[in-house]
């Protein structure tokens, strides 16, 4: 039984599971101002969805260069959501990271900075001094 | 996805995440379907075929609908948000603008970096043409019901 919800999760297209990382990014931002704790999680959740569709991707569809797109385009369309209520600077951050994403594409190797994992570091050690 | 389903969501968006302001509508309405006038020169070019078809597909999107979009559109609203006090418009202008990206980017075939790479992309979240169809018609019934239900 175990085995067999296993090999069913592992056969999950990686795309979606990219899609779904849009969405609970946008559950982050509906989230952050009323419970930033439940918050906090779903960022976490964002980043676990995130690492598991590209261990997916690496593993099943190494040489699809449109799941790399995919994932590229919604890591970027994540940041671009989780950061709209921390203009600055973040969006800055986030402007830096998308032209670099797209300058690099066409070269040996896509060029990109984890945001979404310093942005979760920035979010706890702020929670933190909340309380 | 349609205009109508675009305006409808990222107006409950917009009213969970700071609240609801009814004067607000006419700003959410015009940044919620401005990235779909890119469709304009495509439909009046192949007016017959989508008729026929009643779909666009991502050969109609320009350059401005897609990462390199965003990218130029954020750097703008980055720049304003210097000068112009009132950030709250400002987010609500940006946060349409990236809905409007997200939910073409789950729902329909894109092609995010354009001008870099003509190849699509797309989620699988459904196969047939009809699936999509009865997603988009079910999602704008729900969104209408829920706008209703907010608004009055």
């Amino acid at each position: 039984m175990a085995y067999d919800i296993l090999r069913k999760i592992s056969t999950i297209y990686p795309n979606k599971i990219f899609g779904l990382t849009l969405v609970t990014s946008l559950l982050f931002l509906i989230l952050i101002k009323n419970n930033p704790l439940l918050a906090i999680f779903i960022l976490i959740l964002t980043l676990i969805l995130n690492y598991y569709g590209h261990i997916l991707r690496r593993r099943y569809h190494h040489y699809n260069k449109s799941v790399l797109m995919c994932e590229l385009a919604s890591a970027r369309l994540s940041e671009s959501l989780l950061f709209i209520l921390f203009l600055k600077p973040w969006y800055f951050f986030f402007i830096i990271n998308c032209l670099l994403t797209l300058y690099t594409f066409n070269k040996k190797r896509v060029i990109t900075v984890p945001l979404r994992g310093i942005f979760l570091v920035y979010l706890i050690i702020d929670y933190l001094k909340l309380f | 996805m349609n205009s109508l389903f675009h305006f409808l969501f990222n107006y409950i968006v917009v009213s969970l995440i700071f609240g609801q302001k009814p004067e607000l509508i006419p700003i959410v309405a015009f940044f919620s379907i401005m990235l779909d006038l890119d469709h304009l020169p495509y439909v009046i070019k192949n007016f017959r075929s989508v008729l026929r078809y009643l779909r666009f597909g991502s050969v109609s999107r320009t350059r401005s609908h897609e990462l390199f979009g965003l990218a130029i559109v954020s750097s703008i609203i980055l720049f304003i948000s210097f000068f112009y006090r009132n950030l709250i418009i400002l987010q609500i202008i940006l946060l349409c603008i990236i809905l409007h990206y997200t939910i073409d980017f789950l729902i329909g075939h894109s092609r995010p970096f354009n001008p870099y790479s003509k190849q699509e992309v797309f989620l699988r979240f459904y196969s047939t043409l009809k699936q999509r169809v009865l997603i988009e018609m079910t999602s704008t019934i729900i969104a209408v019901i829920v706008f209703w239900l907010m608004i009055f």
